[in-house]
């Protein structure tokens, strides 16, 4: 793709040799504990009240007379194939690495928040602190030294999996082989490819939500 | 152009015109610029910041890492290889983010003294499903946490376990002794040493200016009686009341100094407000109202679950274990669990991403035991219960039948309600039959149990032989010696009769209007649960916290009776319990002292003793009068209830307590109507003449304390704990202080904390059981017992050797990379040279663990129950309610939520006032004390009140209104949070916020004020809305289940008002 | 199936009230830029040339200060030089560093041209200021455009509505401002309506698109209509904001027609001025702000609450602020040093 064109993606920078990350997210095992997204929190020190990876708690009512239900939904970056976050940068301050890690140089982003806006899952935010972007990095930085992501380490439920999508034998590989018709991505429309990958994804969820908000809070220190 | 004429009229050819555009456009210039600099101001301060910082925000340690931390270890992709990182260490500790009580591994940032990250301990059942085998090295272990092999081992904190470390720096934490300078509760307070405020507390006098207070040492006395009138009230030694929140894991030392060294029997913990009804209902079920034990489902093997008033993955104790083994039941591909949630309203528990395997019954608040006799009713009258299982009569028909336990289901009983032995069972005696032999020297020879066999004939229950379950039938009991006439026939049935024919005692759709759950829905219910043999279990806690919530938690056990599915393979199992770290060995006796006083008289709780056999009732009897009702409740089926010792002691019946030391226990914040109905009487030192309160925090009772004892925060102390339930293999936890304490330091140089207390005052005291040689080794070598290594040191090793086997030795390898290093000479000190590693072991793994499997013989669990799974309880049967005289039922049966004279809640409080019915659930994420740790609050920062979105809409309601609920405790605004996933009719606040204290607001100490956040007194607190039972004769306390004495937190009336 | 968000986390806004300064801003110095370019080739004392002085003052205004209020909504100003230094030609905004600079440098040659009374210059840089302009028109319009995320941003109508709207704006400006302009430099009536005909005309282009975009909308040739629909069902505020504009562009359209009429009394020019620029902000705000607060993935709008400092009210009155002082300053600056054009036009008009 030529640059300026829709599919356009700067070329990648150097990543861990050879493989490519990616996160399966288990609906059925997600108990909405939030452990991740406290121990992502802890673990990133992002700002009170900014968040790389939330789960949204909801509660569905159908139709068809059954009891309403829960959907606890957890949220990161995608790690996109396609990130639209990346070539709107106009400093190219977030890039995309070759394991496919999506990551931003906070000395060279100006804070444009041009990535936020492009961004189709919220995944963004504008770091109060240092005042650049911000977002998950798949704790790349405990990824190289051999271990999980905070989030990934401390889920209770089991839901979280991360790995080595090159790998055949890897274990993500294995699950998402295993579940491969119950698998969705949100909003494949957006072509963005994500990859962080549900099972247990309602349909209705798939696209975004159309539901009612409840008490919305905001966090102070 | 056709335009009317009127140019703008150029007026600044006028002279003063043109001065007076200079003017303006003067002030137009300053004042626009003006604007200008102060709305670009901080442009402009970020630019020149950036310009000279090259950041205009803060500068991270890393461009594209942020300040994510430094990773603790370093796994090699090839050899698996662990290389640590200096400067850091990863310690095995417990967690009291609730009170789970989770093995933790914090890492610690060595240098700073700081605690980073927590998540699970790898070793610990309660934070891994897959613990790692206590021999495995360290190294080896926190090696499989990296890469695809840490995602099925994973070892997890929840969101509170890993943001509780906010704790230990805490702003508003309390580091000194403090002595309040105004009233009670006047956030006033003076800084003082330990050893003044031990001094002053033990010799007691004008300590507040306001009249002389008795100290320690004068209520220490365990001679003299408490009441003359009253003997079996005790020694004064008992208006000490002592309490606890729970074990911790130092309540061991609570035990020691309160009771065995202090003397007095008042010492108890939360357990009447915590879940009091399911303890001692199923502690019935299960045949053992002392023990009270209980079970959970074997998630890994069971097919269906029925929960009623607990919602796993909610709460539910352990809740990372429950919520973990959920998630995995659920998602199995083969043999997929079920279960079905019922609450009032839809918890966490409930995922429709499971899809159809779950669901939840909305039901409505306190009325479960409708529900549950509903069921019980349909599964006896449809035969759906387990006819085999209940046929063995005892031990020797269970072990032929293959059975894993046996039921008294067969069991003959008096069944004449006007014979003076109604409700006991036929003995062997009563058949003539020779006393069995005793078991050993402490297991004194008990009489056999009476069954009739499928021949007809009555024979003993130790049997290897069925017996019948149907039998209704009459019987000549034996005469005694001295009786004169004539031997009448006596009508005698099956336990089992005495269940049908009480829950026949409503139709089904009786049972259905009462509790809101459709006929049909209740069948089928009962239907799924039967449909799965003995793989479904029934489980229960804190919704059944209601006015009827005995006879609920004992009803709903009685489900899991019905199905026979204790300890088996997929059923409700127990778990193996701790390995004992203090009692009388195996290495060091702690069970045994010099001077150990045996405490005595009944509690201030009335517990555990019959009304009938007080003085009290006796002098009644004799003057004549009907001794019914007593000046308040006693509860013979339950024990420790520190809800009623403390309110009794303050109310001054059975006696008055003297003096209140609190461990950490939040009575004011988490019992529902203390502070409505007895926040004045403890601000009264009339009441209460000396309060002290040992906790790190100020929390809503500790504010109104005399004295606070600054406590160690979990990570600093030592403890020794154990799994509450769900764990089969036998299970210690340890902790040891991985970082220093923050606390201030006595003038000897140690560390202020509960401890340090308790030694300072039982030296000050002089008590036994502490100080020099005050305890020993197994062998009776004596030794000194001065300082909280001593203890703690000397019991783990207690634990390294328990079970026969002593745990293998730890490596220098183990004790560098926990941490533990620092405490190896401390070890080295307390314990014998051939100890130290064994003990080294204990520590380094956060515990003593043993390994699943080996719990299990079989589809049994090699742990057997000691009582028989129970239908029918005899001592249940023979108490009766001291407010009313009637009796207590012997086995489950409808009862209304009832207040304290017997009459049902709602002839008081009746639905024209009072229209709806609140709940409390536990918030997923907050406990109630955890509201302090911003990193977990800002996830969610408040508690909306759940109202059902058509109440909504009739009360003109929408989501986010400030609405206003109103109970005859009071009033209280919060928000309203409309949804379908609330019963109709039922208001649901989930517990952890709307605290006062913990930080809200400020306190002086020394006239400085201390650090506050408002922001930790966001949301509600239904407790707030408790209310006095207004039918107790003194109204001297909080509404109580009359059985259990559980403090009654679900089914309360309530209105609800937009605002 | 009906969806409850019961935990509902908050989430900001990236850009802040100072974009919606700037696209206002810049959106005024296009339009004012081309209508400079165009009437400088207006002979002596035609209409064109009596408007001139007017947009002149306008584009000079603007052109100043879009830029300031662009860096400002950088949370890194000082690393403004980034966009120099890591050039990325596939990203509009990069682009826009460039051409940006360029636009006010030409702009501030025009203006300067004009006050030097170097028509000759003017109609050399003409060409090159209309380039720039549309590029400006481009690259912002484009700037959102590729904004695949939101779909209310990711559609040829907002380039198109932006560049429409900022032109409006632009007579709005120039009716406001050259009531503030030394008697000698106002436009006469004529001009006066003739910048009333641009006004009218961009409007009835504006009503055009609009109803373009909704048939092509509801012909289904339009992901952004879909979303627009589902703002209208689900909020009232939308529905409240998209009624509202409604009226406000009738009322605006009204009054411009009415002008025909009535342009020459007293504070018609202002308040229809006012009006102008006025909807073109608020079209700004409803897409900017507006926008931001509608979830990409998620339940309910997120709510924007206006910080009262920098990053919002005290920002928009600054930059209120900057433009009534560079009116002030100007005019007086013009009072002051007269242009030469007046010194050689009067005379030559006098000759
Ligand atoms: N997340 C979290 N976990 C915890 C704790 C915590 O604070 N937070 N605390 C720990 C402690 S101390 C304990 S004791 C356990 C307690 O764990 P649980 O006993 O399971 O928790 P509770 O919230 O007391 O009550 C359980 C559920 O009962 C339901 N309920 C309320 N009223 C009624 C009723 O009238 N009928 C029925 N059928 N259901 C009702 C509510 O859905 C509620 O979720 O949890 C432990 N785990
Ligand atoms: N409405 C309603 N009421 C309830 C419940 C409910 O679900 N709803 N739940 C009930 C249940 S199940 C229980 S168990 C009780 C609990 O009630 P309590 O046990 O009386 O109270 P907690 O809030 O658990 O109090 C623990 C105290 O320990 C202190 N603390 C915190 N961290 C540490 C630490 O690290 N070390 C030490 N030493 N102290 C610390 C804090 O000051 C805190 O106040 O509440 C009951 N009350
Ligand atoms: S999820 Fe968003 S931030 Fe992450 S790579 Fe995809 S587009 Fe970029
Ligand atoms: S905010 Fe930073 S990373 Fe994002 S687009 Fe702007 S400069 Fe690039
Ligand atoms: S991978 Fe790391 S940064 Fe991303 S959500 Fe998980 S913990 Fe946060
Ligand atoms: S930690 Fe796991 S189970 Fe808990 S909310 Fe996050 S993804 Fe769900
Ligand atoms: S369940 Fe309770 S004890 Fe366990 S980690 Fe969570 S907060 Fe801590
Ligand atoms: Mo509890």
């Amino acid at each position: 793709a030529l640059p300026g064109s829709a599919d356009f993606q700067p070329k990648r920078r150097q990543g861990m040799e050879g493989k490519r990350f990616g996160m399966l997210v288990d609906m059925r095992k997600c108990i909405g504990c939030q452990a991740c997204t406290v121990s992502c929190s802890v673990e990133n020190q992002p700002p009170i009240g900014q968040f790389r990876t939330t789960v949204l708690q909801y509660e569905v009512d159908q139709s068809d007379g059954s009891a309403p239900a829960m959907v606890s939904l957890p949220r990161l970056c995608n790690h996109c194939d396609e990130p639209p976050c990346v070539p709107v940068c106009p400093v190219q301050a977030t890039f995309q690495r070759t394991d496919g890690i999506v990551l931003v140089d906070n000395e060279r982003c100006v804070g444009c928040g041009y990535c936020v806006q492009a961004c189709p899952y919220d995944a963004r935010f504008i770091n109060h602190e240092t005042q650049t972007a911000d977002k998950c990095t798949f704790c790349e930085h405990r990824l190289e030294a051999g271990l999980l992501p905070a989030c990934v380490e401390s889920c209770v439920g089991g839901a979280r999996v991360i790995g080595d999508l090159n790998d055949p034998n890897s274990e993500i590989n294995q699950r998402i082989h295993a579940q491969q018709k119950d698998i969705k991505v949100l909003k494949p429309g957006m072509n963005t490819q994500p990859h962080v990958f549900y099972i247990g994804l309602p349909d209705e969820f798939v696209n975004g939500v159309d539901g009612q908000a409840t008490v919305r809070l905001v966090a102070e220190h | 152009m056709t335009d009317k004429k009127n140019h703008p009229t150029p007026d600044n050819n006028r002279p003063d015109g043109a001065r007076r555009r200079m003017l303006l456009r003067g002030g137009a210039v300053a004042g626009g610029l003006a604007a200008f600099a102060a709305g670009y101001g901080e442009t402009v301060v970020k630019g020149a910041k950036g310009l000279i910082a090259g950041t205009s925000g803060t500068s991270t340690k890393s461009a594209t890492r942020g300040n994510s931390l430094t990773p603790e270890f370093r796994i090699d992709p090839v050899t698996g290889a662990l290389a640590t990182q200096p400067g850091q260490v990863v310690s095995p500790s417990s967690c009291l983010g609730c009170w789970t009580q989770c093995g933790v591994r914090l890492r610690i940032d060595t240098e700073h003294n700081q605690i980073i990250r927590i998540a699970g301990n790898p070793y610990h059942p309660l934070a891994t499903t897959q613990p790692a085998a206590m021999e495995t090295p360290v190294r080896e272990v926190y090696a499989m946490l990296g890469g695809d092999n840490g995602l099925e081992g994973r070892a997890t904190s929840c969101a509170r376990g890993s943001a509780m470390l906010e704790h230990q720096t805490a702003a508003h934490r309390v580091l000194t002794p403090l002595k309040r300078v105004g009233p009670r509760g006047s956030g006033q307070w003076q800084s003082i040493s330990l050893e003044q405020l031990v001094q002053e507390i033990c010799a007691g006098g004008d300590l507040f200016g306001e009249g002389h207070v008795d100290g320690l040492r004068s209520i220490r006395d365990v001679e003299t009686l408490i009441d003359p009138d009253n003997p079996e009230y005790g020694p004064k030694a008992n208006q000490l009341l002592v309490t606890d929140a729970a074990n911790e894991g130092r309540t061991p030392l609570i035990n020691r100094f309160a009771k065995q060294a202090f003397g007095t029997v008042n010492v108890s913990n939360h357990g009447s407000y915590c879940g009091q009804t399911y303890r001692v209902g199923t502690g019935a079920a299960l045949g053992d109202l002392v023990g009270m034990p209980h079970g959970k489902p074997d998630w890994k093997n069971s097919r269906f679950g029925l929960f009623i008033g607990t919602s796993p993955a909610q709460s539910g104790n352990p809740f990372q274990r429950v919520g973990r083994e959920l998630a995995q039941a659920r998602s199995r591909d083969e043999n997929t669990y079920q279960y079905v949630v019922v609450s009032p309203m839809l918890p966490t528990s409930s995922s429709h991403a499971s899809g159809n395997n779950n669901r939840w019954l909305p039901i409505q608040p306190g009325t479960d035991l409708a529900l549950a006799m509903g069921l019980i009713r349909w599964i006896i009258d449809n035969q759906r219960y387990d006819a085999k299982f209940l046929a063995q009569p005892g031990p020797a028909a269970m072990l032929a039948a293959g059975e894993a336990s046996w039921s008294n289901a067969s069991h003959l009983l008096i069944n004449d309600p006007n014979h003076p032995r109604y409700g006991q069972f036929l003995r062997g005696a009563d058949l003539g039959l020779p006393m069995p032999a005793p078991v050993d020297d402490k297991t004194p020879a008990q009489d056999v149990f009476i069954v009739q066999s499928l021949d007809g004939s009555l024979v003993p229950h130790t049997l290897a032989q069925p017996a019948q379950l149907l039998v209704e039938r009459e019987f000549s009991l034996p005469q005694g010696a001295d009786a004169s006439d004539a031997a009448a026939p006596v009508a005698i049935c099956s336990a089992f009769v005495k269940l049908r024919d009480e829950a026949h005692r409503k139709t089904l759709q009786e049972y259905a209007e009462l509790c809101g759950v459709p006929v049909q829905e209740i069948e089928n219910l009962a239907r799924e649960f039967t449909s799965h043999g003995k793989l479904a279990v029934a489980n229960s806690h804190g919704g059944t916290m209601s006015g009827a919530g005995f006879y609920t938690a004992y009803a709903i056990a009685m489900l899991n009776n019905l199905i026979g599915n204790l300890n088996v393979r997929g059923g409700w199992i127990m778990d193996a319990g701790p390995f004992g770290p203090f009692g009388p060995g195996p290495r060091y006796n702690f069970a045994q002292f010099k001077g150990a006083v045996k405490p005595t008289g009944v509690a201030l709780s009335r517990t555990r003793f019959p009304y009938e056999k007080t003085s009290e009732f006796q002098r009644k009897k004799t003057a004549g009068e009907n001794p019914y009702p007593a000046k308040a409740p006693w509860y013979p089926a339950a024990g420790g209830l520190s809800s009623e010792m403390l309110a009794s002691g303050m109310a001054g019946y059975p006696y008055p307590v003297k003096a209140w030391i609190n461990h950490m226990s939040n009575p004011i914040y988490s019992i529902c109507g203390f502070e409505n109905a007895l926040a004045d009487s403890l601000k009264d030192p009339k009441k209460l003449p000396l309060f002290i309160s040992v906790d790190p925090f100020i929390n809503e009772t500790s504010a109104l304390a005399d004295y606070i004892v600054p406590d160690t925060v979990t990570y600093e102390s030592w403890g020794i704990g154990a799994p509450w339930a769900d764990v089969v293999a036998k299970s210690s936890t340890v902790r040891w202080p991985a970082v220093d304490a923050a606390t201030s330091k006595t003038a000897d140089g140690q560390t202020v904390s509960f401890e340090t207390f308790i030694f300072a005052v039982a030296k000050e005291l002089n008590l036994p059981g502490f100080g020099k040689n005050a305890m020993s080794t197994k062998d009776g070598e004596l030794l000194d017992l001065e300082s909280p290594e001593d203890f703690y040191l000397r019991g783990m090793c207690n634990i390294a050797y328990q079970a026969g086997k002593p745990v293998p030795e730890a490596s220098d390898d183990d004790i560098a990379i926990t941490g533990l290093t620092r405490w190896m000479p401390a070890v080295q000190q307390r314990v014998k040279p051939e100890e130290v590693r064994r003990v080294a072991m204990v520590m380094s793994r956060g515990g003593r663990f043993d390994k699943t499997d080996d719990a299990w013989a079989g589809d049994h669990l090699k742990l057997q129950a000691q009582f028989p799974v129970t239908f029918w309880h005899e001592g249940l049967s023979g108490m009766r309610h001291s407010m009313t005289g009637e009796r207590y039922s012997g086995c489950p049966t409808w009862y209304p939520t009832r207040l304290a004279n017997g009459q049902a809640m709602r002839e008081v409080f009746n639905e024209q006032d009072w229209p709806m019915s609140m709940t409390s659930y536990k918030s997923n994420l907050m406990s109630s004390m955890s509201i302090a740790a911003s990193r977990l609050r800002q996830v969610h920062p408040h508690n909306p009140i759940s109202v059902n979105k058509e109440d909504a809409a009739k009360l003109g309601v929408a989501n986010g209104d400030p609405i206003e609920l109103t109970t005859p405790g009071g009033k209280l605004n919060g928000v309203a949070l409309v949804r379908a996933g609330i019963a109709p009719g039922a208001i649901a606040i989930e517990h952890g916020y709307g605290h006062t204290q913990l930080g809200t607001v400020s306190h002086r100490i020394d006239g400085q004020p201390t650090p506050a956040n408002p922001q930790h007194g966001q949301g509600v607190n239904l407790n707030k809305l408790g209310f006095a039972d207004p039918t107790r004769p003194a109204k001297d306390n909080v509404w109580i289940d009359w059985v259990s004495g559980a403090v009654v937190r679900q089914g309360l009336p309530v209105r609800v008002r937009k605002i | 199936m009906q969806i409850t968000e019961l935990l509902t986390p908050y989430y900001e806004v990236a850009w802040l009230p100072w974009a919606v300064q700037y696209f206002f801003l810049a959106g005024v110095a296009t339009g004012a830029a081309l209508l400079v370019a165009y009437c400088t080739w207006g002979p002596a004392h035609s209409t064109r040339q009596s408007l001139l002085p007017a947009l002149v003052f306008t584009l000079a205004i603007s052109a100043i200060a879009a830029p300031v209020s662009l860096l400002a909504d950088l949370h890194q100003p000082a690393r403004f030089w980034h966009f120099y230094a890591h050039f990325t030609p596939w990203s509009w905004m990069s682009l826009g560093a460039l051409l940006l600079p360029v636009f006010v440098g030409l702009s501030v040659a025009m203006c300067a041209s004009w006050w030097l009374g170097k028509s000759s210059w003017m109609r050399a840089l003409s060409p090159l200021l209309v380039l720039s302009a549309l590029s400006i028109s481009i690259y912002t319009g484009a700037e959102i455009m590729t904004v695949r995320s939101r779909p209310l941003w990711s559609t040829l109508w907002v380039p198109i509505n932006l560049m429409l709207t900022g032109w409006l704006a632009t007579v709005g400006v120039a009716f406001v401002l050259q009531r503030f302009m030394p008697a000698s430099l106002r436009p006469d009536l004529q001009a006066l309506q003739a910048l009333r005909r641009v006004g009218l005309t961009v409007a009835a282009a504006l009503v055009l698109v609009a109803l373009a975009w909704a048939l092509s909308g509801i012909a289904g040739f339009n992901s952004s209509y879909d979303a627009a629909l589902r703002l209208w069902h689900n909020f009232p505020v939308w529905r409240t904001t998209m009624v509202g504009s409604a009226l406000f562009g009738a009322i605006i359209v009204g009054a411009l027609w009415r002008g025909r009429h009535r342009l020459g009394a007293w504070g018609y020019s202002l308040v229809l001025g006012i009006g102008l620029a006025a909807s073109a902000w608020a079209f700004r705000w409803a897409l900017f702000m507006g926008v931001q607060g509608v979830p990409k993935y998620g339940a309910g709008l997120y709510l924007y609450y206006m910080p009262l400092g920098g990053d919002g009210l005290l920002g928009m009155v600054g930059m209120a602020g900057l433009c009534v002082a560079l009116v002030a300053m100007l005019s007086w600056a013009l009072e002051a040093f007269p242009t030469r054009s007046q010194h050689h036009g009067s005379a030559a008009a006098l000759s």
